[in-house]
C-alpha cells in the first residue's frame, strides 16, 4: 500500500470546503444511518426544554441480560446486566437461588471482578477486528484484516501443513471456559487430527497423587457442603482470597460449630479466620501430613471396619518382592488383577472382590473379615498386609522427628490430630499448590490417607481438590468424532520438548542436590520421559511433531508456563502460523501472526462449574460489538472455510494411519455442524443441554430466563446430585459397595508399579528428604498463588481493580528481609536467578516467612519493566512417578493422570534496582 | 419559514456527509464518496484506508486519534459520558444500530444523532410540529458533547500525516454554522 | 428529627475483604462525573491509614457535645490516584514496551492491603468496611451553613442536597470518618446517599445486596423483631466505630475475634495470649468490645457442643430476608 508524497497530502481532497453547507449539493436523502436506528414516526413529538429533562426521566434499562463471569473462575455465578441501548452499562448479582433446609443459601453469588465487567470490557486491549501482524512477532504492529482474509490465510495453511508435513502438526490448545466455546475446539481439533494439550498439568492443576488413590482424584462437594462439616482444614488452599463467592460457607460453619485450620507458609487471609494456624515450612507439607498419619495410627484413631470394606490397607502383600499378591501367583493363567486379603475367620488368603479382575463387582466382604495387620503364609507364600507396611514406613515421621523439617511442634501437631480424631465430619480443601511441588505427589496420597483412617471418605467428609464439570453428555456428544480421536498430550511435555525446558531446567538445578533430596536428576527426568513414551505410557506427539499452525482459543499463551522469554522463544522456532482466539489483546496474543476476536460480553454459551448445583448462562446480554465472534461460531466460520478451500483445490481426503484415521478437507464443515444440525450457537447449546439426562427440554429457555439452573441427579459423576442436600462425591461406594475406578477397587494406597518401587514410593510417605530442591546459592523461595484481584490475567489489568492495588506489578518480601537489603516499600526491586529476572514495585508483607519471595500471578507480562515476567524465573521438574503408566487406572489421562507443571522449588534472589 | 425548512434539510445531509467521511472507508464507502463528490477520486481507497487506521486506530508514528468523545476528555470519566449521551438518545427513541455495533460516544454515531435531530427539525417545519424542541436538543448536545470535544480532536487529527487532518476544519465548521444558526434562534 | 432510623450491622468476622461492596458501589454511583476519586464505601485493612490516608486523626467530630472546627479537608493525594493506562499504545501500536500507569501512584485507596501488625507468625490483620454511618447527630449536618444536608424523616439516612450546596466544605473538615466528599467538578460537597431510591423501593442499598461474604444486615433500628435491634441492643454484639467522636453512628460492627487463631511461643508452641491485643480492638470499638468478644466466644463454645445459640443462627443469616428487613 503506498501513501501519498508530501506533495499530494497538501492537495486538498474534500471536494467542498469553506462553509459545510456546500453539502447541499448532497440531499440527506442519499446517506443511510450507519450506527443507529431511528424510528419511523413522523408526527412524533419530543416536547425537550433542556438537558435536566433527561435526568427528570426515571433511569430505566432498556433491557436487563444475564451472563456469568466465570472465565478462568470455578465459582460460575448469575449476575444481572443492566444494558442501555445495547451498551452493558452495569451488573448486579441476580441473588435467587434457592435455599436447601437448614444450609445458607448462595445469595448473592459474584466477586469484585464480576461487578466491574461492565467497566473492563470497554478497555481499549479489548479486541474489535482480526489483526494480522506486520511487524516482528511481538512487536504490536498491526494491520486490520477481514474474517474472510484471516480464515483464508488459516484454512490455507492448514490443509499446506497437513499435506506437507503430515496430520498432527497442527494444536490446538484451548480453554475458553464455557461449554460450547470449549467443545467447538475440541470438535474441530478431532476433525482435524491435531494436537490437543491437557491444560490442566499445564497451569499445574493436576492431582496426580491422589489419581492413584481414586477415579477420579479432581471433584469436589458443592461448596454449600462445607457448612455440613465440623473441621475443615485450608491446607495449600486460600479460599477467602481464591473463593469468594463461597467463603461465607466457611465462616457460617464457624459460627455452626465447625473450626477451621489453616496450613499454609504465609499468614494469609484464611488463616485470618481460622482457630489454629499451621504455618508449615514451604515445601516440606508431606513431611507434616506423614506425622499427622503417624499419630492417627499410633494412637489408633482409625476406623477398621470401613479401612478392611472401602480400603487396600487388609490387602496382602508379598514380603520377598513387595507385589500385592496376585491370583496368577497361585496359577499360571491367573489374572494380574485379583488380589487377596487374609480371612481372619478361615484363616486363608482369599480373593478381594471388586478389583478390576474380579468377576464380583461389589465391595461387600459378605462373610470375610480381612485382617489389617499381621504376616501370613500363604500357600508357601509369605505375605503382610498394607496396613503393616504403612505403619512400617511412616514409623519414622514422628511429629518430633519432623519438627527440624517442617517447622512446626509436636504439641501443634497432637492438638491437631485430637481435632482430627474426634471430629465427625472431616473436610481438606486441597489447593492446587501442593502439587506444583515435588513432594505434591506424594501428598496428595498422604492427605486423602488421613480422611479415610476416620472413615470420612465418602461419608460425612471430603477431600476436595477442584471442581471437574457436570456429566453432559450432550456434551460429550458434540466433541468427539467417531474414529477421529484427535491427538491428546500432556502440555508439561510438549513444553519440555518444543520449549526445551529440559536444557534450561538442567542449567538452573543442581543435580547433585535432587539427588540427594530425591534420589534423582533432571538428566534422569529427560531418561525416564523417552522411556515413558517408549513404553507408550505418556503419549509421544510432541517427541515427533511440531506446533506448527498452533491455534490458541482464550489461553494466555506462556503466561501458565515457566522461562516466559525462553519458552516463547524455542516454541515460536517450531511454529509458522500462530493464531490467538481472544477477546483482549493479553500477552500472549502480543506474539501471534493473527489475532481473532472472540466475544466476551456477547456470549451464548453455558458454565458447567460442579461446585454449585447450578448451571449459569452465559446469556448474550448483548449483541457482538464490531466484528466480534463467539468461540463456537469462530470454529463454524474456520470449518466452512477450510471446506471451501479444500473443494477450490481439489483436496479431499488425507489418510492419518497414526491414528488409523483421515481428515476430509473437503468436508470439514459438513461434519462439523453435523450437517447443518449446529451452526448457530442456540443450535449446538440447545444440543449440549437437551440430550443431557441431567439438563434436558426446557432448561435451555431456563436458564435463559434466570440465569442459571440445577442440574438433575444424572450429573454427578460419582454418585447422584440430592434434590434436598448438597452434593457430595463418592458416597455411593460406601453406600451401595460400589468399586472405585481403581486397580484393586477401592481407595488404593498401595501401587506396586515398577516405577513406584523403584523410587521407594508404594505407599504415601514424603518423597522429598526434606530441603529445598532449588539451588541453595539463591536463598529465597518463589511464592506465586492465585490472587484475590483477579482470575488469572482475567480481569488483572481492570483500572477500578488496578486501582486497589499499587498499580503495577508487585512482589512481596518480609520487612526484616527488606530491612537487611535495604529495601523500602514503593522500591523496585529485581527478582533473579541464573535463568531471568523480573522487575516490580516491592510491597511489605509481615504476614510472609523470611524465605520467600511471594508475587500473586496473572499479572500480564506488558505490565513489566522491560517485558519481563514473574515466571521467567521459574524452572520446572518432573516427578517421574506421573510419568507412569499401563497400570489399571494409572494411566494417562488428559485433566487426570500426566506430568503435573513443578515449578514451586525455584529459588531466587532479590537485589533494590 | 421555508429558508429554515431547507436549512435543516442541508444540517442533515452535511452531517450524514460528514458521517460517512468518518466511516471506515471500505470500497462501498469510498466509492459513494466519491460518486457524490465528496472526495477527490485522486485519494485513492487503498490510501484513504491506510490513513484511516494511521489517524484512528494505530497511528503511524504518532498516536492515533480516537473517534470516541469518552478518550479525549478523560478527566470527566468516559461512564459518565456515555449515560449523559444515551439519555439523550433514549429521549429521542433513537436506538444504536444492531447490525454496526458501535458505543454512543464514536464521533459518526454523534454526527448521525444530529442530523437525525435536523432531519426531525425539518419534518416538524413541514408539518407543523415543534421544531423548537429538536433545535434545544441539538444546541445541548452541542454544547455538552460534540462541539465541547472537538477543539481537542481537531487539534490531535491536525497533528496527523493523513489525509484526514484536512477533515477536522470541515468538521468544525459545519458545527460552527449549526451553533450560529441554533444561537441567533434562541 | 428522623421519624425512623435506618441501620447496618457489618459482621468483621465474616468480612474476607473481597471489596465486592466498593465496585458495587463505584458502578452505580461513582464511576463518573468527577466522582472517580471517591469511595462512598471503602474496605481498609486494619491495623491501618486507612482511606483516605490516615482519616482517625483529620479532626472534626463533637468534643462534649461542641462541633469540632479544627477538622481537615484530606489533600487529594490523601484519596489515592485514579490512574488509567497506555494500552492503546502498547498492545496496539507497537509503542514503548511496558504498559504502565499514566501517574506514579504513591497512594491508593487500599494501598496497605494485609499489611496490618506484628511479626510473621504473629502478625495479625483484619478488614473493616466503611461507608457513611448515618449518624444520629451528624457533625456534617450541624456544620453546614447552608442547611444543605439534612436527615430523611423516613428513614434517617444522612444526604446532601445539591441545589443547595455551595461547596463551602465546612461538611467535609467536620466528619470525623472522612466521608463527605469535594467534588471538583461540579465544585460541591457529595457523599453516601444510602441508596435511598433503593431504600424507597424496599431494596437494600447496593452495598449491602451485593456483599458476597454476607456480612451485611441492614433495618430500622426500632424493628425489634429485626436482627439490627438483636445484635446491637439484646446482644450487644455490634458496636458503633469511634463512638467518641460524638456523632452516635448508626453503622455498627461485630468486632473481630481476637484470640484466634493463637500466636506461638519462641519455641513453636501455641502461646495463650491473644493474637490481636483487646486495646487495639478497643480503640475502635469501645469498652463494651470485651463482653461482646465474649458474648460470641461463649455462644460459639455452645455450638461446637452442638447446643443451639440463637446469636450464631442470627449471625449466619441463611437467607436475604434474615440479614434485610426493609
Amino acid at each position: 500500500m503506498t501513501t501519498p508524497t508530501d506533495g499530494n497530502r497538501r492537495r486538498t481532497f474534500l471536494q467542498f470546503s469553506g462553509a459545510a453547507l456546500a453539502c447541499a449539493s448532497v440531499p440527506s436523502s442519499v446517506w443511510a444511518f450507519s450506527k443507529i436506528q431511528t424510528i419511523e414516526d413522523p408526527l412524533k413529538s419530543y416536547p425537550y426544554r433542556g438537558w435536566e429533562d433527561l435526568y427528570r426521566k426515571e433511569w430505566t434499562w432498556d433491557s436487563v441480560g444475564f451472563t456469568t463471569h466465570s472465565n478462568g473462575c470455578v465459582g460460575g455465578c448469575a449476575w444481572k446486566v443492566y444494558v442501555k441501548n445495547g451498551v452493558p452499562m452495569r451488573e448486579e448479582q441476580v441473588s435467587e437461588y434457592p435455599q436447601l433446609p437448614g444450609i445458607p443459601d448462595m445469595n448473592p453469588r459474584g466477586c469484585q471482578k464480576g461487578a466491574v465487567y461492565c467497566s473492563w470490557v470497554k478497555q481499549p486491549d479489548f479486541l474489535k477486528y482480526p489483526l494480522k501482524r506486520v511487524g516482528a512477532r511481538g512487536e504490536r504492529k498491526w494491520k486490520r484484516i477481514s474474517w474472510d482474509e484471516a480464515l483464508t490465510e488459516i484454512a490455507d495453511k492448514v490443509i499446506d501443513t497437513t499435506i506437507k508435513r503430515g496430520p498432527g502438526n497442527v494444536c490446538i490448545p484451548k480453554r475458553p471456559f464455557a461449554v460450547i466455546s470449549n467443545t467447538g475446539y475440541t470438535r474441530m481439533a478431532n476433525l482435524l487430527g491435531a494436537i490437543k494439550p491437557d491444560v490442566s498439568s499445564m497451569t499445574g492443576d493436576l492431582y496426580p497423587g491422589i489419581q492413584t488413590v481414586r477415579m477420579p482424584a479432581r471433584t469436589v462437594s458443592t461448596f454449600d457442603d462445607w457448612f455440613t462439616s465440623d473441621l475443615i482444614l485450608m491446607w495449600h488452599k486460600n479460599p477467602i482470597v481464591t473463593r469468594i463467592p463461597d467463603a461465607h460457607f466457611l465462616m457460617e460453619a464457624r459460627y455452626n460449630g465447625a473450626r477451621l485450620v489453616n496450613i499454609s507458609s504465609d499468614y494469609n487471609p484464611s488463616s485470618v479466620h481460622s482457630d489454629l494456624f499451621v504455618p508449615v515450612k514451604m515445601g516440606t507439607d508431606s513431611h507434616l501430613a506423614a506425622s499427622i498419619v503417624h499419630e492417627l495410627l499410633a494412637g489408633k484413631h482409625y476406623k477398621a471396619d470401613y479401612l478392611k470394606e472401602q480400603t487396600d490397607l487388609p490387602f496382602l502383600v508379598r514380603t520377598d518382592n513387595g507385589k500385592f499378591l496376585r491370583e496368577k501367583d497361585f496359577k499360571s493363567d491367573g489374572s494380574d488383577q485379583v488380589f487377596y486379603v487374609w480371612d481372619t475367620k478361615t484363616g486363608k488368603a482369599v480373593p478381594a472382590s471388586g478389583s478390576m479382575g474380579s468377576k464380583d463387582k461389589t465391595l461387600k466382604l459378605g462373610a470375610v473379615d480381612p485382617a489389617l495387620e499381621g504376616s501370613f503364609n500363604a500357600d508357601g507364600i509369605a505375605v503382610t498386609t498394607v496396613f503393616e507396611r504403612l505403619k512400617a514406613e511412616i514409623a519414622p515421621y514422628t511429629p518430633e522427628a519432623t519438627q527440624a523439617t517442617t517447622g512446626i511442634h509436636p504439641t501443634v501437631v497432637r492438638k491437631l490430630v485430637g481435632w482430627i480424631a474426634e471430629c465427625k465430619a472431616l473436610r481438606i480443601l486441597d489447593g492446587y499448590n501442593n502439587q506444583k511441588h515435588m513432594d505434591g505427589f506424594q501428598c496428595g496420597r498422604l492427605k486423602i490417607l488421613i480422611l479415610t483412617l476416620i472413615g470420612h471418605h465418602g461419608t460425612t467428609g471430603a477431600i476436595d481438590t477442584t471442581y471437574e464439570g457436570w456429566k453432559l453428555e450432550g456434551n460429550s456428544e458434540l466433541g468427539a468424532v467417531k474414529g477421529r480421536p484427535g491427538r491428546s498430550v500432556s502440555m508439561v511435555l510438549a513444553q519440555w520438548v518444543w520449549g526445551e525446558q529440559y536444557r534450561r531446567s538442567k542449567a538452573y538445578y543442581d543435580d547433585a542436590q535432587l539427588k540427594e533430596q530425591v534420589g534423582f536428576g533432571v538428566d534422569d527426568m529427560e531418561a525416564l520421559r523417552k522411556e515413558s513414551e517408549a513404553n507408550g505410557w505418556m503419549p509421544k506427539w510432541q517427541s515427533i511433531k511440531d506446533p506448527v499452525v498452533y491455534i490458541n482459543g482464550g489461553i494466555n499463551l506462556w503466561a501458565t508456563s515457566n522461562g516466559y522469554s525462553h519458552l516463547a522463544e524455542n516454541f515460536l522456532k517450531r511454529c509458522e502460523l500462530l493464531v490467538v482466539v481472544d477477546f483482549r489483546l493479553n500477552s500472549g496474543a502480543m506474539y501471534a501472526d493473527i489475532v481473532l476476536p472472540a466475544a466476551a460480553m456477547e456470549k451464548l454459551d453455558i458454565r458447567e462449574t460442579s461446585v454449585t448445583r447450578f448451571i449459569h448462562a452465559f446469556g448474550q446480554p448483548i449483541k457482538p460489538m464490531y466484528e466480534r465472534k463467539t468461540d463456537w461460531q469462530i470454529n463454524v466460520a474456520l470449518a466452512k472455510k477450510i471446506q471451501e478451500r479444500a473443494k477450490a483445490r481439489g483436496i479431499g481426503r488425507v489418510e492419518d494411519p497414526e491414528l488409523k484415521s483421515f481428515i476430509d478437507f473437503d468436508k470439514v464443515y459438513d461434519e462439523f455442524t453435523m450437517d447443518g444440525k449446529v451452526v448457530t450457537d442456540e443450535q449446538a447449546l440447545r444440543f449440549v443441554m437437551e440430550r443431557s439426562k441431567a439438563l434436558g427440554p426446557g432448561t435451555y429457555e431456563e436458564v435463559m430466563k434466570k440465569g442459571f439452573v440445577a442440574v438433575g441427579a444424572s450429573a454427578g459423576k460419582t454418585g447422584p446430585v440430592p434434590k434436598d442436600k448438597p452434593y457430595r462425591p463418592f458416597t455411593v461406594n460406601v453406600t451401595d459397595k460400589k468399586p472405585y475406578g481403581t486397580l484393586t477397587g477401592r481407595l488404593q494406597f498401595y501401587v506396586d508399579h515398577e516405577w513406584f518401587q523403584r523410587f521407594g514410593a508404594t505407599l504415601p510417605k514424603p518423597q522429598v528428604k526434606g530441603g529445598h530442591l532449588g539451588p541453595k546459592k539463591y536463598p529465597f523461595k518463589t511464592n506465586s498463588p492465585h490472587t484475590r484481584w483477579g482470575i488469572h490475567s482475567f480481569a488483572r489489568n481492570e483500572k477500578w481493580l488496578m486501582r486497589h492495588q499499587r498499580g503495577e506489578p508487585d512482589v512481596c518480601l518480609n520487612p526484616r528481609v527488606m530491612a537487611r537489603k535495604g529495601i523500602k516499600d514503593g522500591d523496585m526491586v529485581r527478582v533473579f536467578n541464573s535463568q531471568g529476572e523480573f522487575f516490580a514495585v516491592c510491597k511489605v508483607a509481615p504476614s510472609l516467612p523470611e524465605d520467600q519471595v511471594f508475587s500473586e500471578h496473572g499479572w500480564e507480562q506488558y505490565l513489566y519493566k522491560n517485558m519481563t515476567h514473574y515466571n521467567n524465573v521459574g524452572a520446572e521438574l518432573i516427578n517421574p512417578l506421573e510419568l507412569v503408566g499401563g497400570y489399571g487406572h494409572i494411566k494417562y489421562a488428559s485433566g487426570g493422570f500426566n506430568p503435573n507443571r513443578i515449578f514451586y522449588e525455584t529459588t531466587v534472589d532479590v537485589e533494590k534496582v | 419559514m421555508n429558508a429554515q425548512t431547507d436549512q435543516a434539510g442541508i444540517l442533515a445531509g452535511a452531517y450524514l456527509g460528514m458521517a460517512q467521511l468518518f466511516s471506515y472507508p471500505n470500497p462501498e464507502t469510498w466509492q459513494r464518496l466519491v460518486e457524490h463528490g465528496l472526495i477527490d477520486p485522486t485519494l485513492g481507497q487503498d490510501v484513504m484506508e491506510a490513513d484511516y487506521l494511521a489517524a484512528f486506530e494505530l497511528g503511524r508514528g504518532k498516536s492515533p486519534v480516537p473517534l470516541f468523545e469518552g478518550m479525549h476528555r478523560g478527566d470527566l470519566g468516559r461512564e459518565g459520558i456515555l449515560e449523559d449521551i444515551l439519555r439523550f438518545y433514549d429521549f429521542f427513541d433513537v436506538k444504536l444500530s444492531e447490525i454496526d455495533r458501535e458505543y454512543p460516544d464514536h464521533l459518526v454515531t454523534e454526527l448521525e444523532f444530529l442530523a437525525w435531530l435536523s432531519m426531525r427539525e425539518q419534518a416538524a417545519e413541514q408539518k407543523g410540529g415543534d421544531a423548537e424542541s429538536f433545535r434545544r436538543a441539538a444546541r445541548d448536545f452541542l454544547t455538552r458533547h460534540l462541539a465541547a470535544w472537538l477543539p481537542e480532536f481537531r487539534r490531535k487529527l491536525e497533528a496527523t500525516d493523513t489525509a484526514y487532518a484536512q477533515f477536522g476544519t470541515t468538521l468544525a465548521e459545519l458545527v460552527e454554522a449549526h451553533r450560529g444558526r441554533l444561537g441567533s434562534e434562541t | 428529627m428522623s421519624q425512623r432510623q435506618l441501620a447496618y450491622v457489618f459482621d468483621l468476622n465474616k468480612c474476607i475483604g473481597c471489596h465486592t461492596c466498593t465496585m458495587a458501589c463505584k458502578q452505580l454511583w461513582t464511576n463518573r462525573n468527577g466522582r472517580e476519586y471517591m469511595y462512598w464505601n471503602n474496605v481498609e485493612s486494619r491495623p491501618g491509614k486507612g482511606y483516605p490516608k490516615n482519616w482517625e486523626q483529620k479532626g472534626g467530630g463533637f468534643k462534649g457535645g461542641v462541633l469540632q472546627t479544627d477538622g481537615k479537608i484530606p489533600p487529594k493525594e490523601d484519596y489515592g490516584g485514579v490512574w488509567d493506562y497506555n494500552l492503546q499504545e502498547v498492545l496496539l501500536e507497537g509503542k514503548g514496551n511496558q504498559v504502565v500507569p499514566h501517574e506514579k501512584p504513591t497512594w491508593g485507596v487500599n494501598w496497605d492491603e494485609d499489611e496490618g501488625k506484628g511479626e510473621f507468625p504473629n502478625n495479625h490483620y483484619f478488614y473493616m468496611p466503611r461507608i457513611c454511618n448515618h449518624c444520629s447527630n451528624p457533625a456534617c449536618l450541624a456544620a453546614c451553613p447552608r442547611k444543605a444536608i439534612y436527615k430523611r424523616p423516613e428513614d434517617g439516612l444522612v444526604v446532601l442536597d445539591q441545589e443547595r450546596c455551595k461547596g463551602y466544605r465546612y461538611c467535609v473538615k467536620a466528619c470525623p470518618y472522612g466521608k463527605v466528599y469535594f467534588n471538583l467538578q461540579t465544585q460541591k460537597s457529595e457523599k453516601c446517599i444510602g441508596c435511598y431510591p433503593r431504600v424507597e423501593k424496599g431494596t437494600p442499598p447496593a452495598c449491602v445486596a451485593q456483599c458476597v461474604g454476607k456480612i451485611r444486615f441492614v433495618g430500622y433500628r426500632d424493628d425489634k423483631d429485626g436482627p439490627i435491634y438483636k445484635l446491637v441492643e439484646q446482644w450487644k454484639v455490634a458496636l458503633p466505630l469511634h463512638a467518641e467522636y460524638g456523632t452516635e453512628p448508626n453503622v455498627f460492627y461485630v468486632p473481630p475475634m481476637n484470640v484466634t487463631p493463637p500466636p506461638f511461643e519462641e519455641d513453636g508452641r501455641l502461646g495463650d495470649k491473644p493474637r490481636i491485643p483487646l486495646a487495639d480492638i478497643e480503640a475502635l470499638f469501645g469498652p463494651g468490645t470485651k463482653q461482646a468478644l465474649e458474648t460470641l466466644g461463649r455462644e460459639m463454645q455452645k455450638r461446637r457442643e452442638a447446643k443451639p445459640s440463637e446469636l450464631t443462627e442470627l449471625l449466619i443469616g441463611y437467607t436475604n430476608k434474615d440479614r434485610f428487613r426493609l
